[in-house]
């Protein structure tokens, strides 16, 4: 076999995806299911609906944050995360003597519709598609680079594919299926077919894994993304008079400093100090199309309202744009339910690409054995 | 035999989607929480203290660190302005840095506690604590293995 020949190519593209073909497809799927997972948990679960009969006006951070006080008294909220308009908005708390939870209220009249103290169908399927449930050794786990691997997998095969297929954008022009010629002749078809027409999902999900793969590399190897704000001074903790963080007061004055730092910002999270040397950090969007809902954010101490940190797409470095501009393009999010429709069904094309290339491979290998690949 | 492996050498992979279910049966099932560590106090200040686990120190930023659970008696967790709990020989004084700070909003807090390379005889582990009226409160726990 001469390297570079078509035949040490084919080779090639079998190695890079038939080893491992059901993990692959695994994580292809589990990652097109978690892709609609809101929804999934829109259909599913009542509870989790925002629904608006009286068509209200959608109500603020901080007077959900009053209406949960008001409705669940024990709790102490440590982050208020707000997600598509037809769900509930999470509010994540503790609770004496009591699971941490995620409280689902609606938006639009404040109401806590649940108090979900497990774990929820949204993260349970980030988790098995991320990571396998590969458990977590602080930094790093096996899981995740197993997963994110498979980017590199993905990428490999997409290349030595469009080797092999001589003259690939023929396909475009003049697609073809054969349906009554036998199995063989539909599973390279199709095989084919969906490859073409996905060149451009392929290239997307697979460096966008790649990044995903650098991140767990930089985790591993604690190398921060970011410069982190030191913590609050002992100079001005020996001025701070005694009040509760856990206050709508001291929240409301928190979003205002955001929203006088950005423009037309919408706050999408808001994490509540965890000790009283840390701070609010509020984390919204301005609508810079691509970035995520948390590209905008700034950290403002809670004793003297001062802004010490802001992050903004116009001061990011290279990575740090990639980190925010990573998942919308994973997860299909960018422009909502029908961005997420699109990268469902090429996630499904992408899930049969391993299956159709094994079940070629395996008919050859079944009839001929000695000439496997 | 080489037939055999010719034919089922790509199914070998599929072995590891049987993983995700060990490891969802271990989630479901942790192991019991470590023994409390018996409890301090101090005027109106009380506390225990609790490891996360059997395991020693794991390096963060290249020094080692350990996590305890801090579960304050008493409904003095809001009396608490800042607290920290760190090892060391005699009683630390408030630092700069947040290393080893008790956070948490509830009664059971947590803090990723830093550990010297060499535990010294005399070390303790030193829960400081900061009340809103500027007084240091200071309980202290000898270390176990």
């Amino acid at each position: 076999m001469v390297f570079g020949s078509r035949r040490f190519w084919f080779k090639l593209h079998g190695w890079f995806s038939l080893p491992v073909w059901l993990l692959f497809s695994f994580v292809c799927v589990t990652g097109t299911i978690a892709v609609m997972s809101h929804e999934i948990t829109w259909i599913t679960n009542p509870e989790a609906r925002a629904e608006n009969p009286k068509n209200l006006p959608k109500k603020s951070m901080v007077e959900l944050f009053k209406a949960v006080q008001a409705q669940v008294p024990d709790a102490k909220v440590t982050r208020i995360m707000e997600l598509e308009p037809y769900l509930v908005t999470a509010v994540f708390v503790n609770r004496e003597d009591k699971p941490p939870a995620i409280l689902y209220v609606n938006p639009y009249s404040a109401k806590v519709q649940e108090v979900n103290q497990g774990l929820t169908f949204i993260g349970f399927m980030r988790m098995l598609h991320g990571w396998l449930l590969f458990p977590w050794h602080h930094h790093y786990s096996v899981g995740y680079y197993l997963v994110t691997l498979m980017a590199f997998v993905l990428m490999g095969a997409l290349i030595s594919g469009l080797v092999v297929y001589k003259k690939f954008w023929r396909c475009f022009l003049q697609p073809k299926l054969r349906l009554n010629q036998g199995r063989q002749a539909f599973y390279k078809d199709f095989h084919r077919l969906v490859a073409i027409w996905s060149i451009w999902f392929f290239v997307i999900m697979s460096l966008t894994g790649i990044w995903y793969f650098v991140q767990a590399v930089m985790w591993h190897n604690e190398v921060p993304l970011w410069k982190e704000a030191k913590p609050i001074s002992q100079q001005v903790m020996s001025q701070a008079q005694q009040k509760s963080l856990q206050s709508p007061d001291v929240l409301s004055a928190a979003l205002k400093r955001s929203e006088s730092e950005f423009k037309n910002f919408q706050p999408k999270m808001i994490s509540f100090p965890e000790h009283n040397r840390d701070y609010f950090r509020v984390a919204g969007t301005e609508g810079a199309f691509l970035f995520d809902d948390y590209s905008y954010q700034l950290l403002v101490n809670p004793w003297n309202d001062e802004v010490s940190d802001v992050r903004k797409p116009s001061q990011m470095n290279v990575l740090q744009v990639i980190s925010h501009i990573a998942d919308p393009l994973h997860y299909g999010t960018f422009a909502g339910l029908w961005s997420k429709a699109i990268w469902f069904v090429f996630g499904l094309l992408l899930s049969t690409m391993s299956i159709t290339g094994f079940l070629m491979w395996s008919k050859r290998t079944i009839i001929k054995p000695k000439k496997a690949v | 035999m080489k037939v055999f492996w010719l034919r089922y050498r790509f199914w070998i992979n599929g072995f590891i989607l049987l993983l995700p279910f060990w490891f969802l049966y271990q989630a479901l099932t942790p192991p019991p929480l470590e023994s409390k560590w018996a409890k301090k106090q101090s005027g109106e200040f009380s506390a225990e203290v609790r490891p996360m686990d059997k395991e020693p120190p794991y390096l963060h930023d290249g020094k080692r660190e350990k996590d305890f659970s801090v579960i304050f008696g008493d409904s003095c967790a809001n009396k608490v302005k800042q607290a920290y709990l760190r090892v060391a020989t005699s009683a630390p004084n408030l630092p700069d840095d947040d290393s080893g700070i008790v956070h948490g909003n509830t009664s059971i807090q947590h803090a990723h506690v830093p550990f010297p390379d060499v535990i010294k005889t005399d070390d303790r582990l030193w829960l400081t604590i900061q009340d809103w009226q500027g007084r240091i409160i200071q309980l202290s726990w000898v270390l176990e293995k």
